[in-house]
């Protein structure tokens, strides 16, 4: 079982998107998946028509007690587990919780699942906190969106910080652009510029009205039966995730 | 951690079939009242259904099918295991499957068999999904309408529908578990019943064929009735499995061909005295003479089987020789094939099948006449227990350094006890026998792997003395079988250092007062 986490500390940058159709695709390839919703807001959980159950908590989340509120999606191999409006508080809880257990506690949560999944998606929230330590290390990879700008880029420079904070290897970063408006010099500079970086993998993701209208449909992009742009670019950069996870 | 110890539910499915008060379809209709039920898809299409001779898939409770597309592998809860494109064929075995997931898993459940085909199912299946108000699939439904072939002809099979659970949305499911059942619709309970009824125009039927030897024995049985009995049973098998063989279908038809012959052969030498002499004598004999003819064939398959674990144990530099070692055996093979398939098609063969079966079940056989009277179950328990004393006894002499020569007897001797077990188990109780022969087979096993070391040490190492070494290609093949040798002797010294212990474990007291319990006098009755 492999663990990805789709995480960046700045908040707009295509992370829900990614994560959804990421996971999908994963899916679609014969692979058991678990997409988890971290995000209070529950952007995951809603582009997949999932509405938590009523007695889920973070409460459950933390001790363990969350296996009987995942719940399948409307695809075969790939299932969720809901966000809840108490994961706000998140961060609070695990600090709580970390004054007896180490930040592995996410880790630990997730280890009894690996007969079940081969991957598991983490949709995290856009913070730079203790879920963020968790995150990092319970995560054999963490997929970053790059929006080519400044201030995206500012975000893959703190994380980077806090990965050498928690004595991780840099390599576990698998970052690309996202949202990319090939119309926009800014962009095309941002990516002449940084995408040589061996941090950055060479598929990106379009800024593309299909995305976008995913809030609308509510399902994934690749699913709605034709093999849209926007569903082919998410194909590409599963598998250059694979492939990146598997140099390894 | 607090975690360990839960485990996730497995999302259910359950089939429902018609009768003859509520089809499924119009059951279907019918649900459309209390839920939204919307189609997603409609597949029609032509499976052929492969298994190995002994239903190796079956047992596994898995399935394996060709269709247009390719081949694939599910779970009998019709969950796929793998995929891939492959053309059709008569007969896969596993390396017949290019490299993928779906080799690995195939090659772990058949390991040397051939799946063979056994039946085509033609099938129409609609799948429908129910939406909460969402829209967001809470449950689906299956209609399935299908029709199996084969060569006992056609079968249209009843309509199933199939609820499949999505987790965590259990309720939805239970509600519409509940309108089945009050619809009147029968639960099937398993995917076996499904099968069988799939089966019925085939001319086999799931697991009809097993390696496990059982014959039913009444207690009052006399050693005729009982041998008679037996022996048919084994004579069967090996009928069973003659096609196999003469066809060269997998190496396992010969395999359990010539257990069927050893078992009988065993049994004519353990009792001996309580047999006509001069018939015994005679049977003995051709089958002496069967066991020899098929010998070559399975001598040459047991390194062909081992050609991955060979080449595995070498450097790469050192495969070249190895190979061109198995292209000989190969071709050896071919010819030794075609000479038993002589003999196997022979007169001497067929006589010895009827005459056999003649004696076996003739009334006048002279095997029911001689000690007419004698109770089987009083010669068993006699024999068990009289193989089971020179088997500790000699067992209990052995020591590190005891000659390989020893190891073997113990081998045999230990081998004609288990027979005679397995040969009278009905006398006995069942799970008693049964763990006694799971505490034997660790030994056995030892033993086993010990005896085919040396032998394969033996073979190995006669061909290297026959080779001349003055040709690229002896040399070559020289190499690899001295690598061979010296690796195996390697096997061989750990396989042996192994033995105390299993033998230790076999031979404690529990389990010796467990055989002498098995074997009190039926008549005295249990302890």
């Amino acid at each position: 079982m492999k663990i990805i986490a789709v995480y960046s500390s700045k908040g707009g940058v295509g992370k829900t998107a990614s994560a959804v159709n990421l996971a999908y695709t994963a899916a679609r390839t014969g692979k058991q998946v678990l997409l988890c919703d971290m995000d209070s807001q529950g952007a995951a959980s809603f582009y997949y028509r999932i509405k938590p159950k009523k007695k889920f908590n973070r409460s459950c989340l933390l001790s363990g007690d969350f296996y009987q509120f995942i719940r399948g999606t409307d695809y075969d191999g790939l299932d969720l587990l809901p966000a809840h409006f108490s994961f706000r508080n998140l961060d609070i809880a695990l600090k709580e919780a970390q004054k007896e257990k180490s930040r592995k506690l996410l880790a630990d949560l997730l280890l009894p699942l690996k007969s079940e999944y081969d991957f598991i998606v983490l949709d995290c929230p856009p913070n730079l906190t203790v879920l963020s330590e968790n995150i990092i290390l319970a995560a054999d990879s963490i997929v970053t969106p790059v929006v080519p700008t400044t201030l995206s880029l500012l975000a893959l420079e703190q994380l980077l910080k806090l990965l050498k904070k928690l004595d991780c290897r840099k390599e576990k970063i698998l970052a690309f652009f996202s949202m990319v408006e090939r119309r926009k010099a800014l962009h095309l500079a941002v990516m002449e510029k940084y995408g040589k970086y061996r941090i950055f993998m060479k598929s990106s993701i379009p800024y593309t009205a299909e995305i976008e209208k995913m809030g609308l449909h509510r399902r994934p992009v690749g699913s709605g039966g034709n093999q849209s742009p926007a569903a082919h670019a998410y194909d590409l950069l599963w598998q250059e995730i694979g492939q990146r996870m598997s140099e390894k | 951690m607090p975690i360990t110890g839960r485990e996730m539910k497995r999302p259910q499915e359950i089939h429902f079939l018609s009768d003859e008060t509520m089809q499924t379809g119009e059951f279907l209709a019918s649900l459309a009242s209390s839920f939204v039920i919307e189609e997603t898809d409609r597949r029609t299409g032509r499976k052929r259904y492969y298994d190995t001779f002994d239903w190796r898939l079956f047992r596994a409770e898995c399935l394996f099918t060709f269709e247009e597309q390719g081949v694939e592998l599910s779970r009998f809860n019709g969950l796929p295991v793998a995929a891939i494109p492959a053309g059709r064929r008569e007969q896969y075995f596993w390396w017949d499957i290019r490299e993928s997931e779906l080799r690995e898993k195939i090659k772990a459940i058949i390991e040397m068999r051939a799946m063979l085909p056994l039946l085509w199912l033609d099938y129409d299946r609609k799948t429908f999904r129910v939406l909460n108000k969402d829209r967001k699939t809470v449950a689906r439904i299956v209609l399935c309408n299908e029709q199996t072939s084969a060569e006992g002809g056609q079968l249209v099979l009843p309509e199933r529908l199939s609820l499949r659970e999505i987790r965590g949305y259990g309720t939805v499911f239970a509600k519409l578990c509940k309108s089945c059942r009050s619809a009147g619709l029968r639960p099937v309970d398993t995917m076996h019943e499904l099968l069988a009824q799939a089966f019925s125009v085939s001319t086999r039927k799931p697991l009809d064929y097993g390696a496990k030897f059982r014959v039913e024995l009444p207690d009052s049985s006399t050693v005729g009735e009982a041998v008679a009995k037996i022996c048919l049973a084994l004579a069967e098998t090996m009928a069973i499995n003659h096609a196999g063989v003469c066809q060269d279908i997998d190496s396992e038809f010969l395999h359990d061909f010539r257990i069927a012959v050893r078992r009988t052969r065993s049994l004519l030498s353990l009792l001996k005295k309580e047999l006509p002499p001069e018939q015994s004598a005679f049977f003995q004999a051709e089958f002496k003479w069967l066991g020899g003819v098929t010998g070559p064939v399975r001598d040459i398959d047991v390194y062909l089987l081992k050609r991955e674990e060979y080449l595995a144990m070498l450097p790469a530099a050192l495969h070249s020789g190895l190979n061109l070692f198995f292209d000989e055996l190969d071709r050896r093979r071919k010819s030794e094939v075609k000479r038993l398939r002589r003999c196997l098609l022979s007169q001497r063969y067929q006589n010895l099948v009827d005459d056999w079966r003649h004696y076996l079940s003739a009334p006048d056989s002279a095997l029911f006449a001689f000690r007419r009277k004698k109770r089987c179950r009083a010669v068993a328990d006699k024999q068990i227990k009289k193989r089971f004393a020179s088997f500790v006894r000699d067992g209990d002499t052995i020591t590190g350094t005891s000659p390989d020569r020893e190891m073997h007897k113990l081998r045999i001797k230990g081998k004609k006890l288990r027979y005679l077990l397995e040969f009278f188990r009905a006398f006995y109780d069942e799970a008693e026998v049964e763990r006694f022969l799971k505490h034997m087979k660790k030994l056995q096993d030892n033993l086993g792997a010990f005896n085919d070391l040396s032998v394969q040490q033996q073979m190995l190492a006669a061909r290297l003395s026959q080779l001349d070494g003055r040709t690229k290609r002896s040399m070559q093949i020289g190499a690899s079988l001295g690598g061979l040798i010296s690796v195996l002797a390697g096997k061989k010294r750990r396989v042996r250092s192994a033995f105390q212990r299993s033998y230790a474990g076999f031979s404690k007291a529990s389990n010796r007062d467990l055989l002498i319990w098995l074997t009190a006098d039926s008549r005295r009755g249990m302890p």
